[in-house]
């Protein structure tokens, strides 16, 4: 009986298994296919590499302590084929193994932990060197990011325009970004593009990242930042530089413009954009360090209403705030979209 | 591994319970006690202090700074107060020795009456920064300024309501087990109080206008 | 008083205006309050028909017995355990139904049927209660029940401590249970994540029931630490040296030495959050001066070697369970106490991988790498002698063993997924999604798995009848199913890029995994059910199912199998005398398994006293009070338990004298219960059994 119901116990894990595999790989049953296993850049790609490197590494012992746990269990069991020796209680050998063989483990584990750390470095990535070399060394293209509450504003400084919720990228060029937010903590992350880094209230954090191919990708918040959270999504667009050079010579004509009397408004408490983006020809050149600045001699008050914190249903937020429902406006406010390219 | 009795030859001659009622000695079993909470307590000052790290010197944009609040020379008289009182209790544990009520009790009034004084002092400076407009809301820096020092003056107070506590227990019971088992412990918090003090005055208060 | 408070505030109701003014129309509310309502008033009304007040009061409310103090943490967790799960289930469904821009939405919700804030709410106080009123007091609960009896004391270090802490606890759960429907719950996760517990952005009483909460159960768990290490240190029986004392006390030791130094950090932090919150002071507020980060620091110094403090009783169970039935001693004993340590010691080096990605350089965090992936290796070490425990001996797959199995197994999983994730590199792409979320719930899985087990191994002890074996496999089987069907489609998740915390699912090629989860929470359904019908048949068949003899399973190895099923409230008639490692089984093996000692003698027992509840009804009131900022009524509770305390200085009738005959007589009479025949052939089964064997335990 003791056999049947871990047999039966078997089997339901490898179907889960198998409903697992199906959902997650058979090529795009979806419209999006979502996995991280799918880098486009040096940085996200190094840490595919690590994972795949260690994850190996650790199966050279998780595997065998997992088979003896398992083996020792089915052969000693009452009844079974094991000899029973109770003074059998202590080895030196073993001793020495199982504290030797994990140690050795660590030791190699921490070097690539080094290397890793090192390649990916958010301020420094190692592993964008070759690939800046070969793209030709040019310069990078800076981009000040903002999050607010629940909105994105990405600004590129040099070309002096700036997007709200959604981000353009060209291909082959080292991107560095600046990133901050106006209120709370949030953590900035497009799958298979960049990887996470903190955005944090009156302070600065980097990360660099390069883009080798065109495509589509989804940006979001990582770090829990209040109710409109879950809606902080948004499309990243990685375009050719010349589709890019396009982009911000349309950018220069909308009429949108984004100085801090327009960002204090634009960081009011908004849940769900919806997809609606905009443009901003015109930014104030020090926005990003102003809001810094204001942030950390508390001029930058947005309290949140009592009522959106502790009793709030949507539909009063649709109200209060004026959005809500996803799927009410899916175009751009003012200029159009950047041309789209396939997603890989 | 184990230095167990191998296969003894006469079970029977084994004993297996005592004979004898157990004794632990109350008073060392509350100190053992005593010394693993003040051990917590350590670790909260410790947490303290990591946090003054930070905030020694986070104005932000208040125009208040430390060396403007902050006065070594007349934080030498709380210093003062403070050590007397703990010299005071400590002669009250001599006495104690003595089996000398009261001697006891003369030297524990005098250290409640000078650790009274500390607190009344630090009452009467902190008001005066408060009026000064140094309040805690002002920036970090105060905010941990407060904090430190009143996290030490809670601990202080506490101290002294105990002190009434066994002051009157010593007065009405004399040396019983329990009594000399709480003298004893609050001879350990009162010397920390003491030491800690040393370290509120050497971070906050040296360190923090060099 | 000092701050800016949104909402009316009144001199004599503080804050509660506020409620009037919220509007109350969420069903699920309502529902909470019914349920609540339901399962109290019928206990009220079952105490009050069967005229049960006066005894709860006297045996069980004002005891100072640890082992009724074990019981009663143990029941407060396994309720909160309860509801914990009801939560999770909670967020499982409304995940499943809010999936991409089309799905519909109801009770006031755009999606699914939870508002975000409210959503938030219950995934931070599942978080908080799981860890806190959950999974610790079922901890404490059997460190107090246990450790006692197995290092041979008749009692704790301070009972009267013990009663406060238990008493702590409960109002921290109380408070719990009435921010469920008075108020709300902080929205920021269990991690109390800064600025957002700021007032300006949770500007309710939510983030303050969460403080109290933390507040109330990090002060008993820093009571609990200095009563169990003193017990630990000072009451052992004569004989048994500390490398003598059992593995699941050494595991309660790396516990508590974790709880003591620790927790008072946790106390700081939040202490700080509160001036924060309370004062207006500019610790963690991006403004001022204030440095948030610092916040993050201090919790994760506090949270990471949080985990191992409910982790390493669990291993202690595992480390019980697995010898009794191996029928073979623990391997490597003393390795196995070291390796209880290290993890105990090196979990204070490896707080910041929780916030890698916060931007420190690659060597910080490759420092902190390493000394995470450095408790691997005495975790390992446990993995291995555990395997080596069963190798060479004869196990036998009753439901202890079959509980103490899978976690072993999950420890695996988890702790593979863990290295995993204190890879910088890794972490980058990991972080905050719910791949974070499958591995340390495969890791508090194990506490739960070794928790059933050690309720099922020690059931018979603390109770005298069995637990129902057949139901008991079943439940096993259940839980094992929804813990595979919710976890491991969560991994995949993760590497799909989840989020954790979410309230709306913005990707549909989601949707199966998440049904395939929805089926897990079923499993866990009947799981619990399983085990409700389980303790109810087992109740109603104790006569059947009573143990006859000290030593329920007949191959357990320390001394709380010494003693009587249940253990009198003296525990042992006379203080044994220890001569080995694993002193019952040592006993069992040279045939000398009689309780009854050569002679009695006098014993001190500590007194009942209600200070101890009185004490914690006031911190209860008191923590409400701040909670809802009615001053006077905090001032009033501050010297109340003030009083208290000096009142409980005065009084001195606080314990009494069993005279020697008297411990006789009640002896004589336990020991007629037992079944001689049976006790003396427990040896039987034992080492001495087999015999082409001429050896005894510690060869
Ligand atoms: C000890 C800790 C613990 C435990 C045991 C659990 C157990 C479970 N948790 Fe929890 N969880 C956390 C700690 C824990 N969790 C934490 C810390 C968070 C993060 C919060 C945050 O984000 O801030 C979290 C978050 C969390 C999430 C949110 C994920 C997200 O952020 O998106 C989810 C969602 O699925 C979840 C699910 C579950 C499930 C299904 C279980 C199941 O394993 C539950 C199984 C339990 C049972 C089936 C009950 C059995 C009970 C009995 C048999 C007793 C019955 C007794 C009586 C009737 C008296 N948990
Ligand atoms: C009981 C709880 C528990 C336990 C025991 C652990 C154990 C471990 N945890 Fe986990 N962890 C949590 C609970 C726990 N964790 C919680 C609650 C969080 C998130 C909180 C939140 O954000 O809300 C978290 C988050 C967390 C993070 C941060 C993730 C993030 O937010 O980005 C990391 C990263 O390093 C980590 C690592 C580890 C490691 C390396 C171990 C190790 O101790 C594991 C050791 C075990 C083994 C390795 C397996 C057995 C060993 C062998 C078979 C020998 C051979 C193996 C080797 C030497 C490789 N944990
Ligand atoms: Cu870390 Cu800002
Ligand atoms: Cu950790």
């Amino acid at each position: 009986m003791k056999t049947t119901t871990i047999q039966r116990g078997i089997a339901a894990l490898a179907l889960a298994m198998l409903v697992l595999a199906l959902a997650g790989c058979s090529g795009s049953p979806v419209q999006d296919p979502f996995w991280f296993l799918h880098p486009n850049g040096p940085i996200a790609r190094a840490s595919i590499f690590y994972l795949i490197v260690d994850v190996l590494l650790l199966l050279i012992v998780i595997v065998p302590a997992t088979a003896l746990v398992i083996w020792t269990f089915f052969r000693y069991r009452k009844g079974g084929k094991g000899r029973y020796d109770p003074t059998y209680n202590h080895s030196v050998i073993v001793e020495v193994v199982v504290w030797g063989v994990p140690l050795l483990l660590v030791v190699v584990l921490s070097y690539f932990s080094y290397q890793g750390a090192r390649d990916v470095a958010p301020f420094n990535p190692q592993a964008l060197k070759s690939a800046v070399a070969k793209s030709g060394n040019k310069k990078p293209l800076r981009i000040d990011v903002i999050s607010t509450d629940w909105q994105w504003l990405f600004i590129y400084p040099d070309e002096g325009i700036a997007m709200s919720n959604r981000l353009v990228v060209p291909t082959g060029r080292k991107i560095s970004m600046n990133l901050t937010s106006a209120t709370v903590t949030n953590d900035f992350y497009v799958l298979k593009l960049v990887n996470q880094i903190y955005m944090m209230p009156g302070m600065r954090t980097k990360q660099h990242f390069f883009v080798e191919r065109t495509g589509t990708y989804q940006g979001f918040s990582t770090e829990f930042s209040g109710p409109g959270f879950s809606w902080m999504n948004y499309k990243v667009l990685a375009v050719t530089p010349g589709k890019f050079e396009d982009w911000v010579q349309r950018a220069r004509q909308s009429g949108n413009q984004m100085n801090w009397q327009d960002f204090e408004k634009f960081a009011q408490p908004t849940i769900n954009t919806g997809d609606r983006w905009s443009l901003y020809s015109q930014v104030q050149p020090n926005l990003f360090s102003k809001l810094i600045h204001e942030v950390k001699a508390g001029d930058m008050n947005i309290v949140w209403p009592a009522r959106l914190s502790e009793n709030m249903t949507t539909h009063e937020f649709d109200r209060k705030f004026g959005t809500g429902s996803a799927n009410s406006d899916k175009n751009g406010t003012t200029a159009d979209h950047p041309s789209q390219s396939n997603s890989d | 591994m184990s230095t167990d009795l191998s296969r003894v030859a006469d079970p029977g001659s084994i004993k297996l319970y005592t004979t004898e009622p157990d004794h632990h000695d109350p008073i060392t079993l509350r100190s053992i006690g005593f010394w693993l909470y003040m051990m917590s307590d350590i670790m909260i000052f410790a947490g303290l202090f990591a946090a003054h790290g930070v905030y020694g010197d986070a104005y932000g944009t208040s125009k208040i700074t430390a060396a403007q609040v902050i006065d070594p020379i007349s934080a030498l008289f709380p210093t003062l107060f403070l050590f007397s009182s703990v010299l005071f209790f400590g002669l009250a544990g001599v006495a104690l020795k003595n089996n000398d009520r009261k001697e006891v009790l003369r030297w524990m009034t005098a250290a409640f009456v000078v650790g009274l004084v500390f607190v009344l002092q630090e009452i009467w400076e902190f008001v005066k920064l408060a009026q000064e407009g140094a309040v805690p809301q002002a920036s970090a820096f105060l905010s941990d300024f407060w904090t430190i020092v009143w996290a030490h003056g809670l601990h202080v107070i506490v101290g002294l309501i105990w002190m009434a506590v066994v002051l009157i227990q010593v007065l009405r019971d004399g040396f019983t087990e329990a009594v000399v088992g709480r003298f004893l412990n609050l001879r350990i918090f009162w010397f920390f109080q003491a030491v800690v003090w040393v370290f509120v005055y050497t971070f906050v208060y040296l360190m923090g206008v060099s | 008083m000092f701050m800016n408070l949104q909402g009316p505030w009144d001199p004599l109701f503080g804050r509660l205006p506020m409620l009037l003014d919220l509007q109350y129309n969420n069903p699920w509310i309502m529902f909470a309050f019914a349920l609540v309502v339901l399962g109290g008033g019928t206990v009220v009304a079952a105490l009050t028909y069967y005229k049960l007040w006066g005894w709860l009061w006297r045996d069980w409310l004002t005891t100072v017995d640890h082992k009724k103090i074990g019981i009663m943490y143990i029941i407060i967790g396994l309720v909160m355990l309860f509801r914990g799960f009801f939560e999770a289930a909670m967020i499982r469904t409304h995940q499943a139904m809010a999936v991409g821009p089309d799905s519909p939405g109801i009770l006031g919700a755009a999606h699914g049927y939870l508002t975000p804030f409210h959503i938030s709410e219950i995934f931070t106080v599942h978080g908080t209660l799981m860890i806190l009123l959950a999974v610790t007091p079922i901890l404490v609960g059997f460190m107090n029940l246990i450790v006692p009896l197995q290092i041979g004391a008749r009692d704790m270090a301070y009972p009267f401590l013990n009663a406060v802490g238990l008493w702590l606890t409960a109002m921290a759960a109380g408070l719990c249970m009435v921010s469920l429907f008075v108020g709300s719950f902080s929205h920021a996760g269990w991690v109390g994540l800064t600025p957002l517990t700021e007032l300006d952005h949770s500007p309710g009483v939510g983030v303050d029931y969460w403080i109290w909460i933390l507040q109330i159960s990090s002060i008993a768990s820093t009571v609990g630490a200095v009563n169990l290490i003193a017990t630990m240190l000072k009451m052992r029986a004569p004989g048994m040296s500390l490398m003598r004392m059992p593995i699941f006390s050494w595991t309660a030791m790396g516990t508590n030495i974790i709880a003591l130094t620790s927790f008072p950090l946790l106390t700081v932090a939040i202490a700080l959050l509160t001036l924060d919150r309370y004062v207006g002071t500019h610790f963690f507020t991006a403004d001022g001066g204030g440095n948030f980060m610092m916040y993050t620091n201090l919790f994760w110094l506090w949270g990471h070697p949080e985990v191992y403090f409910v982790v390493l009783p669990a291993f202690g169970f595992i480390s019980e369970i697995i010898p009794t039935f191996s029928e073979k001693p623990l391997f490597n004993h003393t390795s196995m106490i070291f390796a209880t340590m290290m993890i105990a010691g090196v979990s204070w080096l490896v707080w910041l991988h929780h916030f890698f990605i916060m931007g420190s350089g690659p060597q910080v965090n490759t420092f902190f790498s390493i000394a995470t992936m450095l408790v691997g290796i005495p975790t390992g070490v446990k993995v291995f002698n555990w395997a080596f425990t069963m190798f060479r001996g004869r196990v036998r797959l009753e439901t202890p063993m079959l509980w103490a199995l899978g976690s072993v197994l999950l420890l695996i999983g988890g702790g593979m997924t863990g290295m995993m994730l204190a890879i910088p590199a890794i972490n980058y792409v990991s972080h905050n999604s719910v791949f974070v979320v499958a591995h340390f719930h495969n890791m508090f899985l194990i506490i739960a798995f070794a928790i059933f087990g050690a309720v099922t191994y020690w059931w018979p002890k603390a109770f005298g009848f069995y637990l129902d074996e057949k139901l008991g496999k079943i439940f096993f089987w259940l839980f094992w199913g929804g813990s595979v069907f919710v976890f491991v489609p969560m991994y995949a998740l993760g590497f799909l890029g989840m989020t954790r915390r979410l309230d709306y699912i913005a990707h549909p090629s989601w949707w199966p995994l998440l049904m395939l989860e929805v089926v897990g929470i079923a499993l866990y359904a009947a799981s619990v059910a399983a085990f409700v019908l389980q303790v109810y048949v087992s109740i109603r068949d104790r006569e059947k199912n009573r143990v006859r003899t000290s030593d329920a399973w007949e191959t357990s190895r320390s001394l709380e199998w010494a003693t009587h099923c249940p253990p009198p409230f003296y525990n042992f008639g006379a203080t044994p005398i220890v001569h080995s490692n694993d002193e019952w089984a040592w006993r069992r093996e040279h045939r000398l398994t009689t309780l009854k000692p050569e002679n009695y003698s006098d014993t001190h027992m500590p007194k009942n006293t209600a200070v101890p509840i009185v004490l914690g009804f006031f911190v209860g009131l008191f923590s409400i009070a701040a909670v809802w900022r009615v001053w006077w009524v905090m001032g009033l509770c501050v010297i109340g338990m003030i009083a208290t305390l000096i009142f409980r200085a005065f009084q001195k009738d606080v314990d009494y004298v069993i005279p020697a005959d008297e411990m006789e007589a009640m002896e004589r009479e336990k020991l007629d219960q037992i079944d001689h025949r049976a006790q003396d052939s427990a040896q039987q089964t034992g080492e001495m059994g087999e015999p082409e064997i001429d050896g005894h335990a510690h060869g």
